[in-house]
């Protein structure tokens, strides 16, 4: 019945084919020549029983040729137990599951069959050894079950390599999660080589090379001398406390115009793509105000606004509120109208589908909006703040350029940045946390 | 043309036009020099005469080509001035300063002074609905606990802070805030005061938006305009220097002989926009009541270095290094070339300061 | 049960009456019992989607009449029905809401018809999950599990409602072949657990078969009744149907009345094309 399990010969042949695996598909080529030394390669003829329930579970089974058919144990709960197996199906890997020594399925060969045979403790070895790839071959064996084996129930059971099995975790466990992951990852490193290249540039292009445009402009040893000094001579560094108060003036506003352009523009985007009455008569009018600069806005802000910094705010606000109201109105209008028309089947009226449909559904949109939004908002700042006249980081950038200090300018402008950057990674994060739903599921398609 | 062509084309023009930039000719033969300058402040008045009436043309070699481009303020010129795209530029005190301190990118001096003067920057208005004040030495101390606003690191905030030491006062706020920002807000009624230039200045008193209450000769500090030029064009070019001056002369002459001032004012009218030639005209050639700092005297033209000339310079100089806007103290001595101007003096058997400007009859005023 | 008979008479559908003046549907007649599986196929672009939304409410229809136990649904004087839980749709490609977990989309109906509190409906929801086989699932997102199992937790969150009748629109087109079938398994026994009536649209004529009382084989657009094949094998049935005799027949009976149909879309297709 059973052929002797033979030693493996051809490890091409063997890659090749866990490449079309689910589980081992994206794993890079080295690990794969790795698994593949470990496989053995079995025969089975028609009709051969390959395993029963409660047989020992100590190999993954992959299939290289043939086709098996895999009935899992009506205890295990799952109601499509009947799967036929083919070329590039995996199975056996219960021996994966916490606890479980034992098959659960009965698995026989429709035709003449050729297997790969991978040994589950040495499997484990051997992707603990590459632990982030070994995590990310664990994941997609998860998935595999998930969909292909529809039970669920074992979910939680499946061994990890180390941390929590994602599917369990809370919304906030969720995101210390995936930043671990990705302060793990060679992703924060690119970055920081990324700046490293841009600044690198910057002080060849200025101060090495001194090219033709560049020359004048001030380098980052000039730069970074003004900021990093104690008494610095053009006043602001690191070190003075004008430097902080300017950040914390400008955070500030930003927070409150991105705020009030976030309530604002959410609900008058919502208002635009739910009713096309106010549409007619209202978006005309916003396209119309839209393209209008902050600059032209100033003087008239402050005659309408009787607090200067309302005035300020205002001004932040303007281009944020736009570009969070336009998303947010796209958002409504990619709404896909089958889900709808399945609110109306099912019986919801209009406010229930706008709560329970629209707004949910516009949120990956609105949430676009808002990191575009914020960055707007930062960039309005240099504008808006000429209104000021004492505080902000636009207004260093502005009175920098009034009083030719060119190495403030750039202070000034490479602070304005660094905040703008981590104000908008908090407000992605915080998509992120509301959205989980989305998370997950491009969790799942390995974005 | 295939692609590497055309990237060594672009390449060739890229550091051709770069080295090309400051080519200034052969002595003795034509040249293209851009010059920039200020017509909304009156003490760059001088470049608005050489502009309309072209004094140049008599002493520049044939051929050559003057092109006049307008800064709205001395930072602008400044800037311009670093980065090569203007050669010659008519500013305030504050930023012809700051434009020689910046070694690092270029080297800029000067070489001529345009005009010193009590109350063509240094002037103090307040907002139309304070109290009348008696003289001008109340009106200051009135500012006291008061919002006030001015475009920070110019002549007048160098004015107002020296006042307020003078007077041992402190504003409740002292804002820094650009012109246009200042107007609005002196509109919507939400400055005390500010101390802005002319012909701001007589703007704003025109539309009843302020009162002036006191000028620098309220508190004996004078401010100035400065010529200045490229040290690349001085070097290259010694005899376009002298040419210029010589026509700087011819055109501060013209300003302060009060039979030109209808044509003065039609030129400045003809080179800015929103200023009526009766606010232009009281600009430089009005009298303000005494008893808001105003006097006979509206403008002196210094021309070359005489010591109190000097003396702005170093007091200016002081003040910005104590702001922060500059990283020296005192200026480099090599950043005033007085030697061209003192020539020229000879030659045309003149002493300085040169001219005057008086303030003229109401009754010669554009309606 | 006499519960969910639709009355379909001489409907007609006519896109853009004053312009392109497009018909989708010519007088289409079909009656379907109460509690039966009533297959329709056709080609695609055949109108029969029209019909459906027709039943559902979606649309209007041009003239005609649509009944279900004897209440007008559209007709000449009010060619529009309302949408409602009496005859629920499951879409082609899946309305679950992503944004909710599957429970909370089981539930749905209920809620938002204030016919059972939360707790009630939380209860019964993961009861009927259990019933379809779909427990531990309860607490993910749509997102995250398979394509066969969305749609069945959506004909659960249809169920919960008690409908009449189901519409289900091609729901199996996008799966793979190996998944269908145990749908179609899947499906049979919720059928069996609740006698709705199913009205389901496809262009597999297997499947047709093997799911259905009658098959009723429409033309292509504009779209009527061509043939209406009882399938007079017994229920229940399970996958070993496919292979037998009788299940051959009748596809041999009707495969050349399809392929008929399907020719000429084709090339009503490519003139348009």
């Amino acid at each position: 019945m059973e052929a002797a399990a033979t030693a493996n010969g051809g490890d091409h042949a063997a890659v090749a084919v866990l490449r079309e695996t689910t589980p081992f598909g994206e794993a890079s080529g080295a690990l794969l020549a790795r698994i593949a030394a470990l496989a053995r390669l079995a025969r089975y003829g028609a009709g051969a029983r390959i395993y029963a329930p409660d047989d020992p579970a100590d190999d993954i089974f992959v299939v290289v040729s043939g086709r098996v058919e895999h009935v899992l144990d009506p205890e295990v709960g799952a109601r499509e137990g009947v799967k036929r197996v083919a070329r590039g199906g995996v199975f056996g890997w219960t021996g994966l599951l916490l606890g479980q020594t034992r098959r659960m399925a009965t698995v026989t060969a429709l035709e003449p069959t050729e297997v790969l045979r991978l040994n589950t403790d040495d499997l484990i070895k051997l992707l603990s050894a590459e632990p982030l790839e070994g995590e990310h071959v664990l994941e997609r064996f998860v998935s595999m079950i998930q969909r292909e084996f529809t039970v669920p129930a074992l979910l939680a059971r499946v061994r990890r390599l180390s941390g929590p099995l994602t599917e369990e975790m809370s919304k906030l466990g969720l995101t210390m999660y995936r930043m671990s992951l990705w302060l793990k990852s060679p992703r924060p490193y690119l970055m920081l080589i990324g700046f490293a290249l841009f600044l690198g540039f910057w002080y060849l292009a200025v101060e090495v090379w001194k090219l033709p445009r560049f020359r004048e402009m001030p380098g980052p040893t000039s730069v970074v001398k003004e900021w990093l000094s104690p008494n610095p001579t053009y006043g602001l560094s690191l070190y003075t406390e004008e430097y902080y108060q300017h950040i914390i003036v400008s955070v500030w506003r930003v927070t409150k115009a991105f705020l009030l352009a976030t309530v604002l523009g959410v609900a008058f985007g919502l208002l635009l793509g739910w009713s096309r009455a106010f549409k007619e008569y209202v978006f005309p009018v916003f396209e119309m105000l839209r393209p209008i600069p902050i600059l032209a806005w100033v003087p008239l802000a402050i005659v309408m606004f009787i607090a200067t910094e309302s005035a300020v705010v205002y001004l932040a606000f303007l281009a944020s509120f736009f570009a969070t109201a336009l998303n947010t109105m796209l958002g409504v209008e990619s709404i896909d109208e089958s889900y709808v028309r399945a609110a109306h089947c099912l019986g919801a009226d209009r406010w229930q589908v706008f709560r329970h449909v629209i707004i949910p559904g516009s949120l990956p949109f609105i949430f676009t909006g808002l990191q575009i939004s914020i960055g707007v908002s930062w960039f309005s700042l240099v504008a808006a703040e000429m209104v000021s006249g004492q505080y902000g980081l636009g207004y260093v950038i502005n009175t920098s350029y009034m009083m030719v200090r060119y190495p403030t300018i750039v202070i000034g402008m490479v602070t304005l940045g660094l905040v703008g950057y981590i104000t908008s990674a908090m407000v992605r994060i915080a998509g992120d946390y509301l959205m989980e739903w989305r998370v997950r599921e491009l969790a799942l398609s390995e974005r | 043309m295939n692609m590497r062509h055309f990237i060594a084309a672009a390449i060739a023009a890229s550091l051709s036009s770069a080295a090309l930039a400051q080519d200034y000719g052969k002595p003795g033969g034509p040249v293209t020099v851009v010059v920039g300058y200020q017509p909304y402040y009156t003490q760059s008045w001088s470049g608005v005469v050489m502009r309309g009436k072209k004094f140049y043309e008599k002493y520049l070699p044939k051929g050559s080509n003057v092109e006049f481009q307008i800064g709205l303020q001395g930072a602008i010129i400044v800037n311009n001035m670093l980065a090569g795209k203007q050669h010659i530029g008519y500013m305030g005190d504050m930023p012809s300063i700051v434009a020689t301190t910046k070694t690092e990118v270029a080297d800029v001096r000067l070489v001529a002074n345009l005009g010193l003067a009590y109350d063509q920057c240094n002037a103090f208005l307040v907002r139309n609905d304070a109290p009348q004040f008696k003289n001008d030495q109340e009106a200051i101390r009135w500012l006291a606990g008061k919002t006030v606003a001015v475009p920070k690191g110019s002549c007048t905030d160098r004015f107002a802070q020296a006042t307020f030491k003078r007077f041992n006062i402190q504003p409740k706020e002292y804002l820094n805030q650009n012109i246009e920002v200042i107007t609005s807000n002196f509109r919507a009624g939400k400055l005390d005061a500010a101390v802005m230039w002319q012909p701001t200045t007589s703007r704003l008193v025109d539309e009843g938006l302020a009162r002036l209450i006191a000028t620098g000769k309220s508190v004996q500090e004078n401010d100035g305009g400065f010529l200045a030029m490229r040290a690349d064009l001085i070097k290259a070019r010694p005899d376009i220097v002298k040419a210029w001056l010589q026509a700087e002369l011819d055109a501060q002459l013209f300003i302060a002989d009060p039979k030109n001032a209808t044509e003065v004012i039609k030129m400045a009218k003809e080179q800015t926009t929103g200023f009526s030639e009766k606010v232009l005209w009281n600009s430089l050639y009005g009298r303000y009541p005494d008893s808001a700092g105003g006097g006979e005297m509206r403008n002196t033209m210094h021309y070359t270095f005489t010591p109190e000339t000097r003396e702005l310079i170093n007091r200016a100089a002081t003040f910005l290094h104590s702001i922060k806007s500059i990283n020296t103290e005192k200026i480099r001595p090599e950043a005033i070339e007085a030697k061209w101007t003192e020539e020229i003096l000879k030659e045309r058997n003149l002493k300085a300061p040169i001219a005057e400007v008086k303030a003229l009859p109401a009754s010669q005023a554009p309606k | 049960m006499s519960v969910g008979q639709i009355s379909i008479q001489d409907v007609v559908k006519v896109y853009d009456p004053e312009g392109a003046a497009v018909m989708a549907v010519d007088h289409c007649s079909l009656e379907i019992e109460a509690g039966e599986i009533c297959m329709i196929v056709g080609p695609s672009g055949c109108g029969k989607t029209t019909l459906l939304n027709a039943i559902a409410g979606f649309h209007d229809i041009t003239s005609g009449r649509i009944t279900m136990d004897g209440e007008v649904l559209c007709s000449n004087d009010k060619p529009k029905s309302e949408p409602g839980p009496d005859r629920i749709v499951v879409f082609q490609n899946g309305a679950l809401f992503p944004w909710k977990s599957n429970l909370e989309n089981v539930i749905f109906g209920p809620v938002m018809q204030g016919k059972l509190a939360r707790k009630q409906a939380l209860e019964k929801g993961r009861a009927m999950m259990a019933d379809a086989g779909l427990s531990g699932v309860e607490h993910n997102y749509p997102g995250e599990v398979s394509s066969g199992m969305r749609r069945r937790v959506e004909i659960v969150r249809a169920l919960m409602n008690d409908p009449k009748a189901l519409l289900l629109d091609e729901p199996y087109r996008a799966l793979d072949s190996l998944t269908k079938s145990v749908m179609h398994e899947a499906l049979l026994e919720i059928y069996y657990k609740n006698k709705v009536t199913i009205f389901f649209i496809t262009h597999d004529l297997e499947e047709a078969i093997f799911l259905g009382h009658r098959v009723a084989i429409m033309t292509t657009r504009p779209c009527k009744p061509k043939k209406v094949l009882t399938v007079d094998i017994p229920h229940p049935r399970d996958y070993s149907v496919l292979t037998s005799k009788r299940f051959r027949e009748l596809i041999e009976e009707t495969n050349d009345a399809v392929h008929e149909e399907a020719l000429k879309a084709f090339q009503a297709g490519e003139k348009e094309g």
